[in-house]
């Protein structure tokens, strides 16, 4: 049987940030084998999705063979509420996501639980600080200061709102979705029963030989699996973000992922004091004594501050779910073409992928470990959508060297969330210019196509012209779409 | 008063409360080799008054946590089993004792500033702007929050006046001596309450220290604190003594303190620009100490960086005059050879060099805190302020015989430290000089003095800050159903004229003249026609060196603001115009020109002009329709920082948002996410 050479991959404009990707296998010219990746954007509309999804439904011709969801964030998922009438119309054959989505899992179980017993919490919480601090405005007016720092810090408490809102992807903010079609979780129950199969894949797996896909070999690198959730912690690592000193002292290569013994100290919980009881004032005492800071002293209140970190803390369990982003490399068998598909992997991820298990287990199942599929990459999907941490240095870019790499960026800048960074932070710079050199300018964004930085075009200006050629015939600018071709060498 | 006998045998009041505290912070106590010293008796100043909180003068300590949803009950110091203890013992399960803790650290704190100025110490006032008129209200007590946060962060609100304390969990990750999972509270760390502390008082002086308008704006603050963090640890000898009999064996002196320093240090944390500054413990746990080089001073220009930049040359300082006023001892103690002999140090050896470390770090703190009242009140740099340092012991201190000055002069040319606009780095250079020309000297009138002279007779008898505070604005704004004509209107004549503008100008680097309105500095709003200068401060000054000679001087800062907008030409120049006034333009940059004026009131002389000119005065002429220019230096400087090249280097702030607070700086989540 002959062997897929080439792969056509279509990264589609969702109307917002998120990602939709759909890969076309082919033998000789002939698609073989459809497989799609994520489909979502960020506060979109139904409108855009739509067309995206036709294309697809086009494409393949009502039956995907492979159906992959990375992770349950609005801007990988919505589009199965919002387009569901199309994807009525599409079989798929088999649906594969990372083990945190398996119920049978019991590492995903505990992941699942103390990350909603968190959420959770932040919420209650900061819902309550809202309340306090809109107190505050009037009080503040005729302080100098002290409205501006009023009004940022309402902002950061709204922000750890909106993040948290994200998380329980309980509000789609397309009008008019009926039931079954309104929240994250509608949508992952529609995806779980979509598939005539479906798999819950673990890093170290190595999946070939699937028919109409003979040829390719599918690498599972993410998400990390450890009890402790060690790697999956680890939102950004300051030694693996671009643009960052180097300030990590010592050598943290450790392996140990073991669970401590004993369960020491008491866990803070909001709302709980870490005193003993006696030493609280109540009643009236209480009353009396806080009376000048609930009144003339309002404006000296510090109700709220321990919240204003919560953006960090809320941001960080968006890290935490990107982590548990499926991650996977695909490669042509027996050649040196490698297509990087991490999702929305964080620095944990990345990381994760060196752990010697997970190296030994790729290398023994595929034939390559983690650092050979990185080397051979002449296809990278960005991380994150470019963010600071969405692409590791060390255990990621840094090791790509194909001198063919090109990089696709599912990014529309202008659509980014004021909670997520806004703008300004995505891409991070100095992530963006490494990549344009590594590619040496063959970077291509969702909301401009190959990008129109200056030093971009100017290193495209000076491809050889096997290089060019190749780069104009391999890129198409579809009506929604940017489609590359990645041919087997 | 009470007719109790026992009354008229002890008319004095205490002159101090003892209070049992951690000198360093709990986590110290759970080291062998440290636990023995950790618990000193901090003795502050007695307060007649003291409510429970406590509650007194200075400081109002409010303790609610709202994470918590709870409050604690205030302590109260005053009660007799407390006063007959020494305060409550160390504990960090007792929210009273934390309160007991801040008290003792914010007031030693205090103390030593009071001691080094010379006067009582302010909290920077309450501006309100009420339809664009500012007001300034009196600020008795800044309110301090012993369980404000739960997060690995402490910092001072300025706008607030209050002092915001953290408690988080420890991590396994960071665990060493922690218990993983253990509660670590910030105030109950010396360093972290007398770092917060130091923001509070310098921001008490100087308003502006905090616009970003040079590099060492951003680290003077930080470094500053730290310094008086980890001097005040010296000032105890029963710390100092302790650690001296322990590392015996290499008495290398200026390796012992240094990396008792950085010992000192760890314990904070993130307060590790000791650790960062001084030197460091290699692989094999050899000390090794970090070597000085010119370029620092170029080439550190990251706030934290700047911030431990400032700390090190201090602290060389420190060791230096150490070194040299114990040579002898150490010579004695050897027979002469410098060498020790194997065994235990004798303990009077011990004992007297303790007993010098902490002399020389009280000593190298005062000079510290002193020279405040010699730096000009906007944009100073290291240079500025090792001038300021050899002014203010050179006026205090005539002659220098254990060459303090040298030491400092030596650790700030080491890092590449120089000031502007001086020839050489000889202590005569760098102090400033004492005004000669009869112009500039008669600058201000006699009535001027007249009126400094009235300012220091109505407040040298008076204690109660409010009153001190009051009195201040009432001269320098005027009030006149006291009769009190305010500074501005002595300097200006009811026309609106200065009297000596051109000599006005040239000593204080202000716009006097007519032209200020082509400057972008707009008018008074009390006098039409006249520039907008603002007072920040009249301040006394009296203080006896130990040669007994009397400092009688009144401290006087003004400054002028300018708005000018920035334009970037095709061909990368930067260009800056001033804007005539109530053009709201919003990118316009505020400019600040400042100087601080020093008069002697013996002599009825102004003695120095520390000034930061807002326009150019390397080109001045003495014609009288000469025309001015703004500082171009250091208008690129402040966009530098603010816009250009220097822009990242200057916050502590997160990359992701906004923080409301200056001085919180996001510490990367030690805590678990989940």
């Amino acid at each position: 049987m002959s062997n897929v050479n080439s792969i056509k991959i279509r990264m589609y404009d969702t109307g917002s940030v998120g990602d939709c990707f759909l890969l076309i296998f082919e033998k000789d010219g002939n698609p073989s084998f459809t497989m799609m990746i994520d489909c979502g954007g960020f506060n979109t509309k139904a409108a855009a999705v739509n067309l995206c999804v036709q294309d697809i439904l086009n494409t393949c011709g009502g039956t995907l063979d492979l159906l992959v969801l990375t992770h349950e964030h609005e801007d990988h998922i919505s589009g199965f509420n919002l387009a569901r009438d199309l994807f009525n119309q599409i079989t798929v054959k088999e649906v594969w996501m990372s083990w945190v989505e398996d119920k049978n899992d019991d590492i995903a179980q505990i992941l699942k639980t103390k990350f909603g017993k968190k959420l959770k919490e932040l919420k209650v919480s900061a819902t309550k600080a809202l309340i306090e601090i809109k107190k505050l405005s009037g009080i503040t007016r005729n302080i100098k200061g002290s409205k501006e720092r009023v009004n940022i810090s309402r902002q950061n408490i709204e922000n750890t709102l909106a993040l948290i809102e994200f998380e329980e992807g309980k509000k789609f903010h397309a009008s008019n979705l009926s039931t079954g079609r309104r929240t994250n979780a509608d949508a992952m129950k529609y995806i779980r029963s979509k598939g005539k199969k479906i798999d819950y894949k673990k890093p170290g797996e190595v999946v070939s030989q699937l028919p109409g896909a003979e040829g390719i070999k599918f690498f599972m690198l993410g998400p990390p699996r450890e009890k402790d959730l060690k790697f999956m912690k680890i939102e950004e690592e300051e030694d693996e973000m671009f643009g960052i000193a180097a300030a990590v002292d010592g050598n943290d290569d450790d392996e140990q992922g073991d669970e401590p013994i004993m369960e020491t100290g008491i866990s803070l919980t909001n709302g709980v004091s870490p005193f003993a009881e006696e030493y609280q004032l109540k009643g009236t005492p209480k009353s009396v004594f806080l009376k000048p800071y609930n009144t003339e002293n309002k404006w000296r209140q510090i109700e709220t501050d321990w919240l204003e970190a919560s953006t960090d803390l809320a941001l960080a369990l968006t890290d935490l779910t990107n982590n548990t982003s499926l991650a996977m490399a695909l490669e042509f068998e027996g050649t040196d073409t490698v297509i990087l598909l991490p999702a929305d992997a964080q620095s944990g991820n990345w990381m994760s992928w060196q752990k010697k298990d997970v190296m030994k287990a790729l290398k023994k199942n595929g034939g390559k470990d983690t650092n050979e599929l990185l080397e051979n990459a002449v296809f990278y999907k960005v991380g994150h959508h470019g963010s600071h941490n969405g692409t590791a240095t060390h255990s990621g870019l840094n090791r790509m060297n194909n001198k063919n790499l090109v990089a696709f960026m599912p990014l529309i800048q202008a659509k980014v969330p004021k909670q997520w960074g806004g703008a300004a932070n995505f891409p991070a710079q100095a992530l963006y210019d490494e990549l344009i050199v590594k590619t040496r300018g063959r970077v291509v964004r969702t909301d401009e196509g190959a990008v129109t930085d200056s030093n971009a075009k100017k290193l495209r200006s000076q491809l050889s012209s096997t290089e060019k050629k190749e780069w104009n015939n391999n890129l198409v600018n579809g009506p929604n779409f940017f489609e590359y071709t990645v041919r087997s060498t | 008063m009470s007719t109790n006998p026992s009354s008229a045998i002890f008319p004095t009041k205490p002159p101090f409360r003892k209070l049992r505290g951690f000198a360093f912070d709990p986590i110290t106590s759970l080291d062998l080799e440290t636990a023995e010293i950790n618990h000193i008796t901090y003795k502050v100043p007695w307060e007649d008054d003291l409510k429970p909180g406590p509650e007194g003068e200075y400081i109002k300590v409010i303790d609610r946590d709202p994470a918590s949803d709870a409050t604690y009950k205030p302590v109260d110091l005053n009660d007799p089993s407390i006063l007959a203890t020494d305060g409550l013992s160390p504990s960090e399960s007792n929210p009273q004792f934390h309160q007991q803790m801040t008290y003792s650290v914010i007031m030693s704190t205090i103390k030593n500033f009071e001691k080094a100025l010379g006067r009582k110490v302010m909290w920077s006032p309450l501006e309100k702007v009420v339809k664009n008129k500012h007001t300034y209200e009196f600020v008795d007590k800044l309110y301090v929050y012993p369980h404000a946060l739960r997060d690995q962060n402490a910092y001072y609100s300025p706008e607030r006046k209050a002092l915001l304390f953290g408690y988080y969990n420890a991590t396994p990750k960071n665990a060493g001596i922690y218990l993983p999972g253990g509660i670590v509270y910030s105030c109950l760390s010396h360093d972290i309450v007398a770092h917060e502390t130091t923001h509070a008082l310098l921001d008490g002086m100087y308003s502006r220290f905090m616009e970003m308008t040079h590099p060492d704006v951003a680290g003077f603050h930080e470094g500053f604190s730290d310094i008086v963090a980890l001097l005040q640890h010296f000032t105890h000898p029963e710390i100092v003594r302790n650690q001296i009999r322990k590392v015996r064996g290499e008495l290398n002196t200026e390796n012992l303190l240094a990396k008792m320093a950085v010992e000192f240090g760890q314990s904070t944390g993130e307060y590790s620009s000791l650790r960062d500054a001084i030197g460091y413990s290699d692989k094999d746990g050899k000390w090794i100490r970090n070597k000085p080089s010119t370029k620092d001073y170029d080439s550190m220009l990251e706030c934290h960086d700047r911030g431990a930049l400032l700390v090190s040359t201090i602290f060389d300082a420190f060791l230096a005059i150490y070194e040299n006023r114990t040579a002898d001892l150490v010579r004695i103690g050897t027979g002469g050879t410098g060498i020790l002999v194997p065994g235990e140090i004798h303990p009077d050896l011990v004992k007297r060099l303790a007993d010098e470390a902490s002399k020389v770090a009280s000593h190298v703190l005062n000079m510290c805190v002193r020279a405040l009242d010699y730096c000009p009140p906007v944009d100073l740099n290291y240079g500025d302020y090792l001038r300021a340092l050899i002014t203010a012991d050179k006026e205090l201190v005539e002659d220098d015989v254990h060459n303090y000055r040298i030491a400092f002069i030596n650790a700030f040319r080491k890092r590449g430290i120089f000031p502007e606009g001086v020839s050489n780095l000889s202590v005569e250079m760098l102090c400033y000089q004492d005004l000669q020309d009869q112009a500039d000297k008669q600058a201000f009138s006699k009535s001027n003095f007249e009126f400094l002279r009235r300012f220091k007779e109505r407040l040298s008898y008076v204690g109660d800050r409010k009153t001190i505070f009051t009195e201040t604005q009432n001269f320098i704004r005027g009030n006149k159903l006291k009769g009190i004509t305010g500074l501005h209107a002595s300097l200006f004549d009811t026309n609106g004229k200065a009297t000596n503008p051109k000599n006005l100008e040239n000593i204080t680097g202000l716009v006097f003249s007519e032209q200020y309105a082509d400057l972008g500095i707009r008018n008074s709003r009390t006098y039409r026609y006249s520039p907008s200068i603002e007072i920040h401060s009249l301040r006394i000054h009296n203080r006896t060196g130990p040669d007994g000679n009397l400092q009688n001087q009144i401290i006087m800062t003004l400054a002028q603001r300018s708005r000018v907008q920035v334009k970037e030409d095709d061909n990368g120049g930067i260009h800056f115009i001033p804007l005539k006034k109530s053009s709201a333009n919003t990118s316009a940059m505020t400019f600040r020109g400042g100087c601080t004026l020093i008069f002697d009131l013996n002599d009825l002389t102004l003695k120095h002009a520390i000034s930061k000119p807002i326009f150019d005065s390397c080109h001045l002429k003495e014609k009288g329709n000469r025309k001015l220019s703004l500082n171009k230096k250091r208008l690129m400087m402040q966009y530098r920082c603010n816009y250009g090249d220097l822009a990242d280097k200057m916050n502590f702030a997160s990359r992701r948002h906004r923080l409301s607070e200056p001085f919180a700086f996001i510490h990367k989540a030690k805590t678990d996410i989940i």
